[in-house]
């Protein structure tokens, strides 16, 4: 720190340097040098700036790394200067003292790193590809990566710009988004382990989940939403089908604390299944003669097939946890009498909500809950040819009424007091069970079961029409008077509501709907060993939800047995991705229509409880999982993670605010590239083989993309090298008036380099006139055209694709002949204008920074005073003020650098 | 031989999507013997520009490598990397 002056803000920098290209690395280490302490900020992992990226620098053609490495490695090393990469800078404000009150943040890279060895695994492993920027998009990266070779600091980073919407809507945050992504990269055993660390019921979810995840998808918004599902149905099949037991046993270290959890439907059982990787003793009392819950009993076996339960249960009893079946338990205080540390109370909601009408009681009128029990346990009523009423509109209404015609049923019918659009079930539920003979009965409710000898043979039903919204907003259905009919029925099945399964327990611990008390975040009771989740805590929701409410549970009762604080944030989830964005970005994204996931026939449904829905096969799994749109860049699929010796993966790493005071500030934030594409005639980006300068400089570079300079189309050696100079420069149409300064000597370089790398190949330079204006810039020229370079005086037009694959250019022949030409080309350079990057505008909050007529920032006297701009102590460096080459940049940030001391010295700060 | 392009180019990010699937196919065709971008092409149905950016995304992480020198027509073949 310096010593502050009397009156004065200590100074964390002296100076600030924003932007790590050329200039501002030079500014940096020249007044690191003069002894002042410099931080150095960029936006990006890297500095090195656009310069890095180039093959070699003109006129001299050395190697541009050989260039511009030492100044990455001077400013990395130099013991006054502080790199700040993947920072950036949101505000800038000139305090009275002269000095600079700065706000940044460092960016979340999701790796430490100090810990980072830049070996590159994660990037080798990621399974997300997407447009490599630093090869201006000639090839593919991967969200994990290293900038490029020479990065410094050579350290990862992992793209994320929020939780995919799949991942945020799903209640348990499974990663759909990584197992989905993992699946397409054919890692399916992974996929599956990826599955297991938000929730262990893979096959169940697979088959019976609602799938939420699919209800956010943002492919959704285009050909129709990702069947995440169906992809997690594939790759449970055939991890069950290889492992017939899961491949891991108990955790080695077993710990003391026993728990005891009291229902082993999916709540339970993944609470089960977090608590015993945790090393806790865990045993589960099941009233039932079976495990499973609602997953056993509650749900139709064509829906999820006994066997897949079973099998996800041994994900939970191979850790070592115990279930015990036929087990009520009556009493708390008893568990803890037996020596259980902790308790966990996970007992559902599958009590049934009654009906108040006369008949409740006939023999034939019975609950969903207990006519779906009997048909999972194979003791379902005889109910063929007969009529079956199952009342309600729910989803628990369709799974009765669809299990009714497979049991052969005469007739179904779904009898609901409001409309088709009013019913709560999934319209896919409803569908599929119109599709299957089920009669919909709407508008209607029963007032009567009506008797014979005391058993139904009976409905008297009235008709109901909608009033106005009750509380819940829908409409509300009121009776019609004198409406009543009466339908022969006999069986009628309630599917009214589910009451939470906790008579046992005392009132104290209940609300007055019957649910258990506890905590919304922890779980934890009003006793602090005890601990309550799932549908008798929430009333009944999804599958999904009961596995996320145990594996919350699990994590607090976990703390609590190790005598940690409650007091701690569960599950770190990003902000949901702006699904405009990706949508955005996917404007050039062919159509990719849905993969249909196979299934039996309606008629091949009726007869059998056999999965109506088959399994996609790898392929189509695959297939569907390329639909992904990678919303939150990264996928979370977390094989990085698996392959990093260092362990430096974290994806718990937030972006981290920095406020710092600094004495004197140098924007050196360089310039952009005119899109090509923005010269329509001339076929950028409707051409393979139209590329830009710097997408040719890559290809000329020691690190290029390709093995050899090759064409985009095809990898082809390119024979006719046509390189068009002013494309968007000097050009009034892009309202880029500025000659770029550099495109001439930069078009001469590549020609030569070409000519090196591709001897048998015509480079031709088509050019409004050649500006050599700089030292040895002329022979530099002249060496090209005595290498063979030929110099075209003349405007291209216009570029089309020949049916050879080539491009003919249409210009106009500006010497010679004169007139209008074609000419026959296998690769054209389009050498871009530069525009000035105008963000550099809105870091000073402190007043207006002053542009020139070009946008760039204006010097106030670029003769006597330049780098300095109309702030006071805030200067510029380099091709912020407009391009220039690199000589003039390293003599421009000399002059930045001393100014920015001179300012030090006379606001009396720094060194 | 790429086609006539009228409108504008699939995006490099859509294309970036296949990599992971083509890349298995890509190692399936190599296994049988080295082939040229056009070759691999044909074998794939896929566009010769594609087939480019799938193949060089799997030559930076070391998957393939070219052999000598391109041939008379301009175009190098490519084999897979033989792991140790």
């Amino acid at each position: 720190m310096s010593k502050p002056d009397e009156g004065r803000r200590p100074l964390d920098y002296d100076v600030m340097v924003v932007g790590a290209g050329v200039a501002g690395m030079e500014t940096a280490a020249s007044m690191g040098d003069m002894g002042y302490r410099v931080l150095l900020v960029d936006k990006n992992a890297s500095v090195g700036g656009r310069a890095i990226l180039l093959s070699k620098v003109f006129p001299t053609l050395d190697c541009a790394s050989c260039i511009v490495t030492p100044k990455m490695a001077s400013v990395s090393h130099h013991p006054n200067v502080q790199l700040m990469t993947y920072s950036e800078v949101d505000s800038i404000v000139r305090n009275a003292d002269g000095s600079f009150a700065v706000d940044l943040h460092k960016k979340a890279s999701y790796v430490d790193f100090d810990a980072c060895t830049g070996c590159g695994k994660c990037e080798e492993i990621c399974t997300v590809s997407v447009a490599d920027e630093f090869n201006y998009d000639l090839v593919t990266r991967r969200i994990a990566h290293i900038p490029f070779p020479q990065a410094v600091p050579k350290k990862a980073v992992i793209d994320r710009r929020g939780e995919a919407p799949c991942t945020f809507t799903c209640p348990a945050n499974v990663k759909a988004s990584g197992y989905v992504s993992l699946v397409r990269a054919g890692r399916y055993e992974e996929a599956f382990n990826l599955h297991l660390e938000n929730a262990p019921l893979v096959g169940s979810l697979a088959r019976a989940c609602y799938a939420p995840c699919e209800g956010d998808c943002t492919r959704g918004d285009k050909e129709g939403t990702v069947h995440i599902r169906g992809i997690k149905r594939f790759l449970a099949d055939r991890y069950y089908a290889e492992h017939s037991e899961p491949e891991y046993g108990p955790v080695e270290t077993q710990l003391a604390t026993r728990v005891a959890i009291v229902g082993s439907g999916p709540a339970g059982l993944s609470a089960a299944f977090y608590l015993a990787r945790e090393g806790h003793q865990v045993t589960i009392f099941e009233a039932d003669a079976e495990a499973g819950g609602m997953l056993r009993t509650g749900i139709p076996p064509y829906r999820l097939p006994k066997a897949v339960v079973d099998r996800d249960i041994k994900n939970v009893t191979a850790l070592g946890v115990e279930i015990r079946t036929g087990q009520r338990v009556a009493s708390l205080p008893d568990l803890k009498a037996h020596g259980f540390d902790a308790v966990l109370l996970a007992t559902g909601a599958s009590d049934q909500n009654g009906l108040a009408v006369e008949g409740r009681d006939l023999d034939g009128v019975v609950g969903c809950m207990k006519f779906l029990h009997d048909v999972n346990l194979g003791a379902a009523p005889d109910v063929r040819g007969k009529t079956v009423m199952v009342i309600g509109g729910g989803n628990s209404a369709m799974d009765p009424a669809r299990a009714a015609v497979r049991l052969g049923a005469g007739r179904v019918i779904i009898n609901y007091r409001r409309g088709r659009k009013e019913m709560p079930a999934h319209d896919w539920e409803v569908e599929g069970a119109v599709e299957e003979g089920v009669d919909l009965m709407l508008m209607s409710t029963p007032t009567r079961f009506i008797g014979e000898n005391g058993k139904l043979v009976a409905v008297e039903c009235i008709r109901m029409e909608l009033g106005e919204p009750d509380a819940s907003g829908r409409r509300r259905p009121i009776p019609v008077a004198g409406s009543e009919t009466v339908v022969p029925v006999d069986v009628a099945v309630l599917a009214i509501g589910l009451l939470p399964s906790t008579s046992t327990f005392d009132r104290s611990m209940k609300s007055g709907k019957g649910l258990l008390v506890a905590d919304p975040h922890t779980r934890q009771t009003a006793d602090p060993d005890v601990f309550a989740c799932g549908d008798c805590v929430t009333a009944p929701t999804m599958i999904i939800n009961a596995v996320a409410e145990g594996r919350r549970a699990a994590f607090y009762m976990d703390r609590r047995l190790k005598g940690l604080s409650l007091d701690a944030p569960f599950d770190g989830v990003l902000p949901k991705t702006d699904k405009s964005i990706v949508l955005e970005e996917a404007k050039g994204f062919v159509k990719r229509s849905p993969v249909v996931q196979p299934a039996l026939t309606v008629e091949e449904r009726r007869q059998t409880f056999a999965c109506y829905e088959k399994a996609m096969s790898e392929e189509e799994a695959r297939q569907e999982a390329l639909r992904c749109m990678n919303c939150g860049e990264c996928s979370q699929c977390m094989e990085c993670v698996s392959v990093c010796a260092p362990k430096c993966i974290d994806f718990s790493q937030k972006p981290t605010p920095v406020s710092l005071n600094v004495g004197s500030v140098v924007v050196s934030t360089g310039f952009k590239i005119l899109d090509p594409a923005t010269k329509a005639l001339l076929g950028y980006g409707r051409y393979p083989d139209v590329i830009s300068g710097p997408q040719m400089d890559r290809l000329l570079a020691p690190t290029r993309p390709f093995n050899a300079v090759l064409r985009p189309s095809d990898g082809k050696e390119p024979e006719r090298i046509a390189i068009i100079l002013c494309v968007g420069s000097r050009d009034q149409t892009v309202c880029n008036p500025l000659c770029c300064r550099i495109g001439c000597m930069y078009a001469i370089k590549q020609a030569q380099l070409a000519m090196g790398a591709l001897p048998m190949a015509d480079v031709t330079i088509y050019t409004i006139d050649i500006r050599a204006f700089g030292k040895g810039y002329n022979e530099f020229y002249e060496q090209a055209r005595s290498m063979g370079v030929e110099f075209i005086k003349g405007k291209v037009a216009r570029i089309e694709q020949l049916e050879n694959g080539n491009l003919a250019l249409h210009y106009e022949d500006m010497l010679g002949e004169g007139g209008r030409k074609v000419r026959e080309h296998d690769l054209v350079v389009l050498t871009v204008g530069f525009l000035p990057n105008t963000d550099v505008f809105s870091l000073y909050k402190g007043g207006e920074l002053a542009a020139d007529d070009f946008g760039y920032v204006r010097e106030v006297d670029p003769i006597s005073e330049p780098a300095r701009t109309n702030v006071d102590g805030l200067y510029v460096a380099g091709t912020a003020i407009g391009v220039m080459d690199i000589p003039d940049t390293v003599l421009h940030s000399g002059a930045a650098a001393t100014q920015a001391a001179a300012y030090l010295q006379r606001i009396g700060g720094g060194q | 031989m790429s086609d006539i392009q009228t409108t504008r180019l699939r995006a490099m990010l859509d294309i970036a999507q296949d990599e992971m699937i083509m890349r298995d196919r890509i190692a399936d065709l190599l296994a049988d013997g080295r082939r040229t971008i056009p070759e691999l092409a044909e074998a794939l149905g896929a566009p010769t520009r594609e087939v480019t950016v799938w193949l060089f995304g799997m030559r930076r992480y070391g998957l393939v490598e070219e052999i000598g020198r391109a041939d008379v027509d301009g175009y190098f073949q490519y084999e897979l990397v033989k792991r140790r």
